[in-house]
Order: C-alpha cells, then sequence, then structure tokens
C-alpha cells in the first residue's frame, strides 16, 4: 500500500515548531499535503510539507532565542540586585565556594596527574616489569618490584620468542665532571633497547644506536642546558667518577626530559655493560642482591607471551637459583605506579584522605550556600509572592533561583582558578609534585569547570527553587511561611561541618604532636654541632687516607673540637649476622674510628672506648645495650662473637642509641615483626678497616660558623678536587625523617583551617539571619527585662549545641583516623583525651567570636527601634 | 468596541463566509483565492485564538476524520459578537473611504 500521509519525523518536527493549536495545525497540514498528494504526485506533496517546516524556522529560532534572552537579562537583573542587597551573604557564599572549588580543582589536578602515570608509553599493554616475591616461613609474600641484574638478557635468551626487548633501568650515583663542573647525580644505567621500549622521544639521534657503544651517553635536556649550555652537546666529552675509577663518555644523544607523570625518571643515561669500566663488573653477575633502585622491563611479542612468561619462568628460576624462597613474576607498566611495594610509590590512603578533605571543604561550602539561601528566602517572600501573582510559573521561578546559584557559582569558579593558580607553588611543595598552571586551564579542564558550574549552580539553586516555589502567594504576603536555621535539614548540614572541622583540628593536633615526639624523642646521642662530610669512598684504602689527610688538616683548628669517621651515619647503617655460642643473630654494624663515641656523645655504660695503644682493638667490639639483652649476656665485656668470619672480643657497651629513622624503622617492622619492635636495634661498633669509611664526623663549636664550614670546604678541596663537597649537619638528617610528616601536617592544618574558615563563614551566615529574624522577639524581651547576656545566651545557645552535638558525632571519626594514621609508625604516641579537648574548646571559642559580634549588636539594640511597628 | 486589524478583519468575513465549513483547510484556500496571499497555518491559527479569545468567533471540534491522520477538524463560528463588529468595521470602512473615488483624479494626470 502506498504511504498517504506526510513522513513521521518531519511531522514530529512541525508538531514542536507549532506555538499555536497543534491538533489544529497538525491536522490541517496533513488534510492539504493529501489534496496536493492526489494532485501532483508524492515529490511535490513532500517538497510542500518540507516548505511548511522551513518558512516558520527563522521565525521560531529568532523568537525562541529572543524570549529566552530577555527573560535571562530579567532573571540576571534580578539575580544581581539580591547579591547587591545581601553583601555580605554574597561575600560568604563567593568566598566560601571559591575556596572549596580552588581546594577540588588543585586537587583534581592531582589525581589526574598520579592516574595519568605511564599512560603516555605507547607500548604500555606491552611492557612488563619483573618483580620478585620472597616467602616467608610464615606464609605471608614479600614483592619487590626488582630482580637481581644478571636476569634481564638471560631472560630475553631463554623466552626468546616472547620477549621482543628488555631494558634494565638501575640507578647509582656516579661523580660527573665537565671541565671544572662537578656534582654527584644518580645516573640511569639501562640497555640498548631503553629508547625502543619506552617512548621517551630523542631530540636527536637514532633510538636503537644512541646507547650501543659502551661510552655513549644520553642526556636530558635540563642536563644537556646545564652542562652545554646553548653549545651543541653532540659529541662532547663527560667524565664520570666512581669511587676510584673514571671514565671518559661521548654525549651521543639528548632526550626530552622525562614527563612529570612518569615512573622512570633519567637525567643522564650510559650503557649498563659499561660499569666494567668502574670495576664493577660483579654487580652484572649477582644473583644476590636486589634493590628498588635495579628494575628490569621487557617487552612482550603478543598477548599470550605474558602467560607463556609466566609459565615459564619457574623453570628457569631453577637453572640460577637454588633458592627456594624466592620466585619471580611479571607485573604489568600499567600497575607500577601505585605498587605498594617500592619505594617512593605514594600511598593511595593519603590520596583518599586528600580528596575527601578537599570534597568535605567543597561540600561545607555548598552546604553554606544552600542553608544561607534557604534563610535568606524569608527576605524575598514579597518578590516570590509578587512574581506569583503577576502569574509567573513555578518553573520560571525555579529559573530565576537557578541562575542566581549558576552566576555565583560562576564567579567562584572564575575565583578558584586565580586562587588555585596562586597556591600551585605551595601545593607543589606539599605533594612534591610539579605541576604548572597550564595544567589548570586545559582544554577538558575548561569544559569539566563549565559543566561543573552547571551542576554545582543548579544543584545549589535546587533546594530552595523546590521549596520556595511550592508556596501559595497569599502565605507568602501573611508571612505565615517560616524558613529558617531551624528546619532539620539545615541543623544536619550544619553539624556536618562542625564535626569534619573537628575532625581535622584533631588530626593535626595528633600529627603535630607526633612530630614533635620523632624529633625529640631521646636518640642516645648529641646531634648538635656535628657536621658530616661524606667521603665518596667505595674501597677500604683511600677512604683510610682520605680521613688521616683530612683529621690532619683540620684537627688542631680552631672551633673544631672533635673528628672521626665511620662507614654510616644516621639511617644510612647496614645489617648484618654474627655467630654466637651456634646461633645466627642480625644486628646493624659500623665500622668506626677512634673518637667516634665521644664525638657524637654517645656514652658507654661499661667497658672502655677504642684505643690507639692497644694493638688488639682490631679484634674488639663495641656493642650496644640492646644487643647485650638479646644475647642475654650477664657480663658483656670479655665475650667472644664470630663476625666477618673473625673472633671479635667485647670490650665496652654503650647506651642505646637511635640508628634508624622512623621510616626505616617503620619498614623493617612491617617486613619482619621481631626486628624493630623497639625504637632501637642490636648494634656493634668496630675499628678494624674492613668495610670503607664513608662519613667523617666533626664536631664544631657554634661560634664562627661559616668561617669553620669555609675551612674544612677549603680543605676538601684541596684534598678531593676530584669530588663535590657534600656535607650535612647531622641534625638536619634527623629532621629529614619527619619531611613527608611535615608535608602532611602542613595539608591537614591548612585545610582544616580552610574548612574552619569556610563553617565559620556559614555560622555567621545563619546567624545574622536568625538575628534578623528575631528583632522582634529579642525586643520584647528586653521589655520584659532581659539582659544582654541573657540575650546573646540565647542567641547563641543554639550554636553551642550544635557544635557539642558534633564534637560527639566528630570524635570517635576523629579517633579513628587518627589511631589509623599512627599505625604507619613503629612507635607512636598515644592519643590522649587532650587531642579532643583541644578540639572542642577552639571550635566552641571560634564559634562564639564568629557569633558574637552580631548578637551582642543585636542585643544591645534599644528595643524602641525593633518594636516601632507594632 | 476594540477595533479589527486588518488581518483579523479578513479572518473573521473568511470565518462568516465559510458558515458551516471554517475550518484550517478551507479558511486557508478561501483567503488565498480571494486575496491572492498564502497566510501561514501558524499566523493563521495565532490570529483565529485570538478572535476567539476576543470572543467574536467560537471554536469546535469535529469528528476525528482519516484524511487528517486521525486527527478532528477545528471548525470556527462566528458569534453575535463577531458579526457586530465586523458591522462596525464595514461602517468605519464605508466612512473613512467616503468619497474616494472622485478624489482619484490626480491619478489620471500624474500630478
Amino acid at each position: 500500500m502506498k504511504r498517504t500521509n506526510p513522513p513521521k519525523f518531519a511531522e514530529r518536527i512541525l508538531s514542536i515548531l507549532s506555538f499555536s493549536s497543534k491538533i489544529g495545525i497538525l491536522g490541517d497540514t496533513e488534510e492539504e499535503y493529501r489534496l496536493i498528494l492526489s494532485k501532483k504526485g508524492r515529490f511535490k506533496a513532500d517538497m510542500w510539507y518540507v516548505w511548511q517546516i522551513l518558512k516558520p524556522l527563522p521565525f521560531y529560532i529568532r523568537s525562541t532565542i529572543y524570549w529566552s534572552y530577555a527573560m535571562f537579562k530579567s532573571y540576571l537583573k534580578i539575580g544581581i540586585r539580591n547579591l547587591k542587597k545581601f553583601k555580605s551573604f554574597t561575600f560568604i557564599n563567593i568566598t566560601g565556594l571559591s575556596i572549596g572549588i580552588a581546594c577540588t580543582l588543585l586537587i583534581a589536578l592531582f589525581i589526574k596527574n598520579e592516574l595519568s602515570y605511564d599512560r603516555f608509553h605507547h607500548k604500555l599493554d606491552n611492557i612488563y616489569r619483573l618483580s620478585s616475591n620472597w616467602h616467608k616461613p610464615d606464609g605471608s609474600v614479600v614483592r619487590y618490584g626488582s630482580v637481581p641484574i644478571p636476569m634481564g638478557p638471560l631472560i630475553k635468551e631463554y623466552f626468546v620468542d616472547d620477549i621482543r626487548f628488555f631494558a634494565r633501568v638501575c640507578t647509582m650515583e656516579f661523580t660527573v665532571r665537565r671541565g671544572d663542573f662537578l656534582e654527584n647525580l644518580d645516573v640511569t644505567l639501562t640497555d640498548e633497547a631503553f629508547f625502543k621500549l619506552f617512548t621517551f622521544p630523542l631530540l636527536n639521534g637514532n633510538p636503537s644506536h644512541v646507547l650501543s657503544s659502551l661510552n655513549s651517553v644520553v642526556l636530558s635536556e635540563i642536563l644537556a642546558k646545564r652542562y652545554f649550555g646553548n653549545e651543541n652537546p653532540l659529541g662532547k666529552r663527560l667524565t664520570l667518577i666512581m669511587g676510584e675509577y673514571r671514565d671518559d663518555f661521548i654525549v651521543s644523544a639528548v632526550a626530552n626530559d622525562p614527563p612529570n607523570n612518569s615512573s622512570i625518571n633519567y637525567s643522564l643515561l650510559i650503557n649498563i655493560n659499561c660499569l666494567g669500566s668502574f670495576r664493577r663488573e660483579d654487580f652484572l653477575s649477582n644473583w644476590n642482591v636486589t634493590s628498588p633502585n635495579w628494575q628490569t622491563f621487557i617487552e612482550v611479542m603478543d598477548s599470550n607471551s605474558p602467560r607463556r612468561i609466566t609459565n615459564g619462568l619457574p623453570q628457569f628460576t631453577k637453572l640460577y637459583i637454588s633458592d627456594q624462597d624466592q620466585s619471580f613474576t611479571l607485573q604489568r607498566m600499567r600497575d607500577i605506579h601505585f605498587d605498594q611495594s617500592d619505594t617512593g610509590t605514594p600511598d593511595l590512603t593519603k590520596i583518599y584522605i586528600l580528596s575527601a578533605i578537599a570534597f568535605f571543604i567543597l561540600l561545607t561550602a555548598v552546604i553554606n550556600f544552600v542553608t544561607i539561601s534557604v534563610g535568606n528566602a524569608s527576605y524575598r517572600f514579597r518578590e516570590i509572592g509578587i512574581r506569583k501573582l503577576v502569574g509567573a510559573k513555578r518553573k520560571q521561578l525555579m529559573g530565576q533561583f537557578w541562575i542566581e546559584s549558576i552566576f555565583i557559582t560562576a564567579v567562584a569558579v572564575f575565583l578558584a582558578v586565580m586562587i588555585a593558580r596562586v597556591l600551585l607553588p605551595v601545593f607543589n611543595t606539599f605533594t612534591n609534585k610539579s605541576l604548572v598552571y597550564s595544567d589548570i586551564l586545559s582544554p577538558s579542564n575548561i569544559a569539566v569547570l563549565f559543566l561543573f558550574t552547571m551542576i554545582v549552580g543548579i544543584s545549589v539553586g535546587s533546594y530552595p527553587a523546590f521549596i520556595l516555589s511550592k508556596f501559595k502567594p497569599f502565605d507568602l504576603f501573611k508571612g505565615k511561611q517560616s524558613l529558617s536555621g531551624k528546619n532539620s535539614f539545615t541543623r544536619i548540614l550544619v553539624i556536618m561541618q562542625f564535626s569534619l572541622s573537628i575532625i581535622l583540628i584533631v588530626v593535626v593536633i595528633g600529627l603535630s604532636r607526633q612530630i614533635r615526639f620523632i624529633l625529640n624523642d631521646d636518640y642516645g646521642f648529641n646531634r648538635e654541632n656535628v657536621i658530616i662530610v661524606e667521603t665518596h669512598k667505595r674501597e677500604v684504602e683511600p677512604g683510610e687516607r682520605l680521613y688521616e689527610k683530612f683529621r690532619n688538616r683540620l684537627l688542631n683548628q680552631a672551633d673544631i673540637i672533635r673528628m672521626s669517621s665511620a662507614s654510616g651515619s644516621f639511617d644510612k647503617v647496614g645489617i648484618g649476622r654474627f655467630l654466637y655460642n651456634g646461633h645466627d643473630y642480625k644486628t646493624s654494624y659500623m665500622r668506626v674510628n677512634f673518637d667516634y663515641f665521644k664525638t657524637i656523645e654517645l656514652d658507654l655504660v661499661e667497658g672502655r672506648d677504642f684505643s690507639h695503644k692497644i694493638s688488639s682493638d682490631m679484634q674488639a667490639l663495641v656493642v650496644n645495650e640492646s644487643l647485650v639483652q638479646t644475647l642475654g649476656l650477664k657480663k658483656a665485656v670479655g665475650t667472644q662473637i664470630r663476625y666477618h668470619s673473625r673472633i671479635f672480643t667485647i670490650i665496652g657497651v654503650v647506651r642505646d642509641s637511635r640508628i634508624y629513622g622512623i621510616d626505616t624503622l617503620t619498614k623493617m617492622h612491617r617486613y619482619n615483626k621481631n626486628m624493630a619492635e623497639h625504637r632501637t636495634l642490636p648494634a656493634l661498633y668496630y675499628i678494624n678497616p674492613i668495610i670503607p669509611l664513608r662519613y667523617i664526623l666533626i664536631k664544631i663549636s657554634p661560634y664562627h660558623l661559616s668561617e669553620t664550614l669555609d675551612r674544612i670546604r677549603a680543605a676538601w678541596t684541596e684534598l678531593e678536587p676530584d669530588k663535590p663537597f657534600s656535607w650535612s649537619f647531622l641534625e638536619e638528617d634527623i629532621e629529614a625523617q619527619v619531611l613527608d610528616e611535615n608535608r602532611w601536617k602542613n595539608i591537614v592544618l591548612y585545610s582544616s583551617l580552610l574548612a574552619v574558615f569556610v563553617a565559620c563563614l556559614g555560622v555567621f551566615g545563619l546567624t545574622s539571619i536568625s538575628v534578623a529574624r528575631r528583632v522582634k522577639e529579642i525586643g520584647i524581651r528586653k521589655v520584659h527585662g532581659a539582659t544582654v547576656s541573657n540575650v546573646v545566651g540565647l542567641l547563641t545557645k543554639e550554636f553551642i549545641k550544635w557544635v557539642i552535638l558534633a564534637n560527639v558525632i566528630a570524635w570517635p571519626a576523629a579517633w579513628y583516623v587518627l589511631h589509623k594514621w599512627l599505625q604507619n609508625y613503629a612507635y607512636r604516641i598515644g592519643i590522649s583525651p587532650a587531642f579532643f579537648m583541644i578540639a572542642a574548646f577552639s571550635m566552641v571559642s571560634v564559634v562564639l567570636l564568629t557569633t558574637s559580634a552580631l548578637t551582642i549588636k543585636a542585643a544591645l539594640a534599644n528595643p524602641a527601634d525593633s518594636l516601632r511597628y507594632e | 468596541m476594540r477595533e479589527l486589524t486588518k488581518a483579523e478583519e479578513t479572518l473573521l468575513l473568511a470565518v462568516m463566509r465559510l458558515k458551516n465549513n471554517a475550518y484550517g483547510v478551507a479558511i486557508k484556500r478561501h483567503i488565498q483565492k480571494s486575496t491572492g496571499k498564502a497566510l501561514p497555518y501558524g499566523t493563521l491559527y495565532f490570529i483565529l485564538e485570538q478572535l476567539t479569545k476576543k470572543g467574536f468567533v467560537k471554536r469546535f471540534s469535529g469528528e476525528p476524520i482519516p484524511e487528517r491522520g486521525g486527527r478532528s477538524r477545528i471548525y470556527y463560528i462566528l458569534t453575535p459578537e463577531g458579526s457586530r463588529a465586523l458591522e462596525y468595521a464595514y461602517k468605519m470602512q464605508q466612512k473613512i473611504w467616503n468619497g474616494y473615488p472622485e478624489m482619484t483624479w490626480w491619478k489620471k494626470t500624474g500630478k
């Protein structure tokens, strides 16, 4: 059958375009369509119908835009008038929102950066990292993101059909010399395939060959600029020095700097096989050592390869490792950034905490916005009533509120971008990131911000829009409706704000106490005025010689009180084993020099210190109290133990002192429950030069500090022109362990300040609304003899009640958060009730301060003024 | 009494002339025939609604019929107020145009 009616979609369009009498127009058009159809045929009829649609279209569009623009203009005009009229509310809303949005913006940037880690590699899905699993006797498994160095080439040979490339990525510290310029640098040792595997573009040179020669070096852009300025670095010479050995390298290419969302960082790359030039060939064949700094990556052939490799790995492992405790697995490149087994990876929980805080600040601001617009609406009853009387539909009233809130949000977003821009450097130092301003205003972000403005604007405007547009105009005029801070919705919102602020305050107090505790705890030695100089020596003889020369050069000078040297320094001490009575014990060990204990003022409790005069002291040990305790010795002095396949005799016992920083202790604690339960570990000290001296300790007098330092530096450059002078104060090294903690404390501190500030803005707004609403009530009360304090009490009672309730809610949550946080530390403070008291007290006083200005003003007002109209 | 606009006048006359058959298509065709101008339905209905509001015409819908895709025709019929308005308009017209033909001499001489 032939179609006799017009096309359906055309009819639909026509129906949208028809303003008046839809049925009539549609019917008539169809009837006429049929007439034309029967006379002139389908084509003509269809054309006619289309014409019917097209003809009114321009008019339709014009009028729609015109009227909606007119309406929009009116909404905006009235909205802006309202904003001007209620300046303090506008200020509160915009300030709160912009702070909240700025925080969210920064956190969003942070998270975006975190989530974008390593995503820029083209071959991302084919790149895997080899990692080791250590099966401990108690059944648990510890994973490290690294495997022994020799594994790379061997595994590639073994799975020749499944692995396309492999690249080991190891970092080691070298001294780099370019002319007179000297610095210590973490050098990346890798394999030829590095630039083929990873997407790190080269500015010049062929990715396949730049590292094939053993003495070629690839520089990052920054480094090339630092060493060569504007010269062309290609073909230029650099000297790398490690310990006593050195070799010349020729720059073969310059690579783009690694992006700030890369897990692999480099500044200077060399071929790992050149280690031979530094007499460190042993690294390339040592199966017994793994370190987080030595990673191995492979690129697989196809999607089935990972499975085949995983199945074949046990077989492969058996060829090289007899140890049953160790096995290897593949790990997707995609996952490594968030792998907790690595050092230096971000703690996901911290990201959660950050986002939660930002979200809560934003939420607080939004809550303020809602409570204030609802509370403030009583001022606008007349406006709404008249609008209704004149015939405004509910939709139109809601449009008014929406336009206002979207306008405010838009202003706030604009300000937020400014704030975020100003805060970005601070935020970067807090989070150890290098985000830049252009990240904020990327096209995708602008789109998100626009969407965000609409969503926040509409959702914030919705509550007042729905509530207020519901009332009947008559009630509005009679003032029957009361919308106030009294309804339960507002109450819940305000209590939520308070609770959040209290939780943050408690956490800040707890964190700063913990930091103070870590720093001020008894370390067992005197950290003051001790300078630590690194020797950069990796072998025994040169270290001894350097120290002797250095000592002779400096010791008799003024302001230099004492000197010694050691194989380790605070938080940089090795752990080894010794034998006693046939049992194996773990201990920290340090090769020290004469005067070591005197230099750091570590007291002997038993026996004596090492002495120049007694030659048998080469086989002597000084141990700490923990070691004595571990061995259960009654009388320590004279006891013999076997260490480094020699017999040593204990000649003295020193006090327990702190050897490791809290991070190291915590890690030991996590991996080995038996160890590090205490803040100190067994430790032994000897003077036998078995291992190189890495650190020189100089106790100086606190006067003429810079002159003394200059003299030490001069001595260094004279004796070691090849090595940079790297030094620090022992006190600095101790403070360095809480760097991260301090950063976190500051983040929480500032965000809690912001949260409290935004919450106070809300309280201020609510107070002014309730004061305005109760002007008459206050007047009547005063007439009946109420005192100023009565009235103030009346007005603040409610808020104080809320704060107390908020405390009750917040305390368990705060306790939980703080408790969880403190679990991260090997030793920690107890959570004291004082934290909660301080938080509660400060919250109450802040609320009282915020409200006092308004309430006292209201209480002092003359009742004659407020009751004038009655 | 409110004066009718030219378009209202035209439509009202059309409704009167079509008597019981005054609906969209018919009105449109009638106007096209008598004035040579095509009136779009949108305008037509808009004016008819104005007239309905003023009470000059009444609206009623007929039976749904298949030619209109199952929709009813919307018929309009003149009310007494409508015819009075037309009469008034006619008289006014005459008054305004009174003596017009005699004044057309300048047209012929071409000024």
